[in-house]
């Protein structure tokens, strides 16, 4: 850090250079923290982890036993006697006592985009609540008709306040916080969605993952999804070339052999949707009952059976800047997709062997250059454009479930079946020992443990 | 450039080898383009592909770019006008002519292209894959054509996504076609394009005396209107009928004649879609799932989990027609097991997460 604040004042590199250096060179040696500590006791493994991106400040995390804690990253609340690590307490903790409270696992968690005073969980209880963090009251309760999966709302949105819900049925439902009911239903998918994101560059696009291998773009303001990725269409890495012809390189399913035929699919899909009414599109339905062959423009991506994943897609994280999407899969295959083209960037992550059937939580570093996936045990590291893995992290003791990373400091969080939730942070700076620092304070017995020289060891004497 | 991309891989054996069949390969077309005449069209020369083929970030386009030109420059028929069907070596498309050696330099590389205009150099995943066609175990049961699997591929590709990207570039350039296999676990075969349709022909053949002419003439169709505009591993039925229909009238029963020949196979999961398959090759699935099992418990037996890989290369299978080498590579590129270099050589290791 030194070099570069030298090199800065010389003139030899850009002010914003050094931030970026430090950072990324944080980051690339990231390891088990051993100052800071969260205290986690849970009788159940943690499902989901999320920290506000108002402040950067108090971490979420969802648990199986149905209790959602709280824990402030910034402030400890006790200091470890030996070790001299901070401890975080969780500062409240919402369980089954609670009057709404989860009966049954928590399987999401997210703070409200605006500021902390409120929060929502989604829970394997067919609930969806908003509870209030003051009163640790749950305000609004949805009702679902399966197990949810996963909740979501929109960091970037500014006139609506809708909550995505991906449950075990194939229909993904917005719910308003500022009605209290349900407004959109989409459909779309043909299995249970398992994976649902808003868009951080658009506040109407919505992306889905479900169990049967699709991943949906949905805008909101519309009918119907208006891309369904395809794990063949493929680009050669990280842009779309544009002055290339898109036949050559792309290859779309062609839609019109699709519609001619009357597959099995559309009268299932039609009678379902005859019961369920929605704002967005409820003249298309009664036109659609009526004459199956003609499909309203919005749901004619229904008939789009293709897959993203061989399997179901476990997970979905959209990069930083809102280009890209990383998709995780059944298949424990982990894709990259580029968001304007809806290719795959054929970028290979080696040897990830992740969980099949829960939906797990992957994270991507803040500056796109890292990603971190939960395999079994441990959370390997990867290099998001060439996908070798840089490191590691070896901590847990059961399957990790999710990781989270901090959007502003460069830590990262992981909950696991263990029950535990671990911090991964850089390693500390070096002491610079002192002789003389030794002799002062040799009499105050603050340090409890003798403090060793680099030169020195412990414990022989 | 090339050489050392080749080396860094896994398995400092195999990248050797690769070198080493792809000299051989270079002697081999020597002999044979010297009776030749060479054309000179007027087509583009090829574009040297950028030597940083890592960085994925400037290289992307640029190799976009450079395999394009490369198509252009590139004559199809070539593939398919050889003769010989038994000496593997000679019938794989001669890819490059006389003069030219891999080991390269860049001043000789456009040197190279001065004199043949249509000459580019070939990728690792092409080379890696006809070498290891190459020494595919022939088994004279049924008539199954060499095929490599993707697993394979890594293992002896150094870097997995220009592996991937290469793979696609090879796919929609129709060198070589993708199969999904039905072993339980996802795997794919990549078997070059001749060799396929050597399979279309062969499974014609089997049913030839037993079916009425109009019948059979659906291979053909699908040979000439489907391989060719479809380059995926799966299609879907109203797909396949536009396109078969686009050769003749076809029937309902013919479309069944190729499921039983074994070319098409109905997805489970989904009614309407068709993968591609390769014909008779239950024995080899059968094999390819047991000698991993077998494999991976020889391992796990042992006291440490490990063995020396040449130790390892001279056993033989019991369970598997594929020799300890297939699966080897299979097994590394999937991650089971993995090697470490010693003094004595590469060890092969269990992996345990």
């Amino acid at each position: 850090m030194w070099r570069d604040l030298n090199a800065r004042e010389l003139g030899a590199i850009r002010p914003g250079l050094v931030i970026t250096n430090v950072s990324s060179r944080r980051l690339h040696s990231l390891e088990l923290s051993t100052q800071k500590e969260i205290v986690s006791d849970y009788d159940g493994g943690i499902n989901n982890l999320q920290v506000d991106r108002t402040e950067g400040r108090y971490l979420l995390a969802g648990s199986s036993d149905g209790s959602v804690g709280c824990y402030d990253t910034l402030h400890r609340t006790s200091v470890e006697s030996h070790s001299r690590s901070h401890i975080h307490d969780a500062i409240f903790k919402v369980d089954r006592r609670n009057p709404r409270g989860h009966k049954y696992a928590v399987s999401s968690v997210q703070w409200y985009p605006v500021d902390t005073g409120l929060f929502v969980t989604g829970s394997f209880d067919h609930h969806v609540n908003v509870w209030d963090t003051n009163n640790l009251q749950a305000e609004l309760q949805f009702d679902m008709p399966g197990k949810v999966h996963s909740v979501s709302m929109s960091q970037v949105a500014t006139s609506h306040m809708l909550i995505a819900v991906g449950s075990e049925d194939p229909m993904v439902r917005l719910c308003d916080i500022a009605t209290g009911a349900c407004t959109h239903t989409l459909v779309g998918h043909r299995d249970a969605v398992l994976a649902v994101q808003w868009s951080i560059s658009c506040e109407w696009t919505l992306y889905t993952g479900s169990c049967d291998g699709a991943i949906r773009f949905w805008d909101i303001r519309r009918a119907g999804s208006h891309k369904v990725l395809d794990q063949h269409n493929s680009q050669m890495g990280r842009r779309h070339p544009v002055l290339k012809s898109t036949p050559d390189r792309v290859r779309p399913i062609p839609r019109d052999a699709a519609k001619e035929s009357p597959t099995k699919l559309l009268k299932p899909a039609s009678g379902d949707k005859s019961t369920k009414t929605s704002s967005s599109h409820g003249k298309s339905i009664a036109k659609k009952v009526a004459t199956a062959k003609r499909l309203h423009p919005g749901m004619a991506s229904v008939e789009n059976r293709a897959t993203a994943h061989y399997g179901a897609v476990t997970s979905l994280t959209p990069t930083n800047d809102g280009q890209f999407l990383v998709s995780a899969g059944a298949d424990s295959r982990v894709k990259l997709w580029d968001v304007d083209s809806g290719c795959n960037t054929l970028v290979n992550y080696e040897n990830t062997r992740m969980q099949r059937s829960k939906a797990t939580q992957l994270a991507v570093s803040p500056d796109s250059s890292l990603l971190f996936v939960p395999t079994s045990t441990v959370i390997r590291v990867y290099n998001l454009w060439t996908g070798r893995v840089l490191k590691t992290l070896r901590g847990h003791y059961d399957t990790v479930n999710c990781c989270e990373f901090h959007p502003y400091a460069q830590e990262m969080y992981s909950g696991s079946n263990d029950r535990k939730i671990l911090l991964w942070s850089p390693p500390p700076p070096v002491e610079v020992d002192e002789d003389e620092k030794e002799g002062k304070d040799g009499g105050a017995s603050e340090k409890g443990a003798f403090k060793a020289r680099p030169d020195e060891d412990a414990w022989s004497d | 450039m090339r050489k050392r991309a080749l080396l860094a891989g896994p398995s400092f054996s195999v990248g050797l080898a690769l070198t080493k069949f792809a000299e051989s390969l270079i002697k081999e077309e020597k002999k044979n383009e010297r009776k030749r005449k060479r054309h000179r069209t007027a087509a583009d020369g090829p574009v040297v592909r950028d030597g940083d083929e890592r960085d994925v970030l400037g290289g992307g386009d640029s190799g976009g770019e450079g395999s394009t030109n490369r198509v252009q420059a590139r004559k199809k028929p070539v593939a398919l006008d050889e003769g010989d069907s038994d000496d593997r070596l000679t019938e794989t498309t001669p890819w490059f002519e006389p003069g030219s050696s891999l080991d390269l330099e860049e001043d000789s590389v456009s040197g190279a292209a001065e004199i043949c205009p249509e000459w580019s150099l070939p990728t690792d995943t092409l080379v890696a894959i006809k070498m290891m066609c190459a020494q595919f175990p022939k088994i004279t049961q049924n008539s199954v054509r060499p095929f490599v699997l993707r697993s394979q591929l890594y293992s002896s590709v150094s870097d997995r996504t220009t592996a991937d990207r290469e793979l696609e570039e090879l796919k929609q350039q129709q060198v070589v076609r993708i199969f999904k296999l039905h072993s339980g676990k996802d795997d794919f075969a990549i078997m070059l394009i001749e060799d396929y349709i050597k399979q279309i022909e062969g499974a014609k053949q089997r049913i030839e005396s037993k079916r009425p002419e109009e019948d059979l003439a659906v291979f053909d169709w699908f040979q000439s209107r489907v391989i060719n505009a479809h380059t995926g591993a799966s299609i879907r039925h109203s797909h396949l009928v536009m396109l078969l229909s686009q050769a003749g009238d076809v029937l309902d029963k013919q479309i069944t004649l190729l499921i039983n020949s074994g070319l098409l196979v109905r997805q489970s999961s989904d009614e309407t879609t068709y993968w591609f398959g390769i014909p008779s090759i239950g024995l080899l699935l059968k094999s390819l799932t047991q000698g991993r099992k077998e494999l991976t418990s020889f391992l796990a037996r042992r006291r440490y989990k490990e063995m020396i890989q040449a130790v390892l290369e001279k056993k033989r299978l019991r369970t598997s027609q594929f020799d300890m080498r297939f699966h080897i590579r299979d097994l590394l590129g999937s991650g089971h097991i993995y090697s470490i270099s010693t003094p004595v050589g590469p060890l092969i290791r269990l992996s345990h997460d």
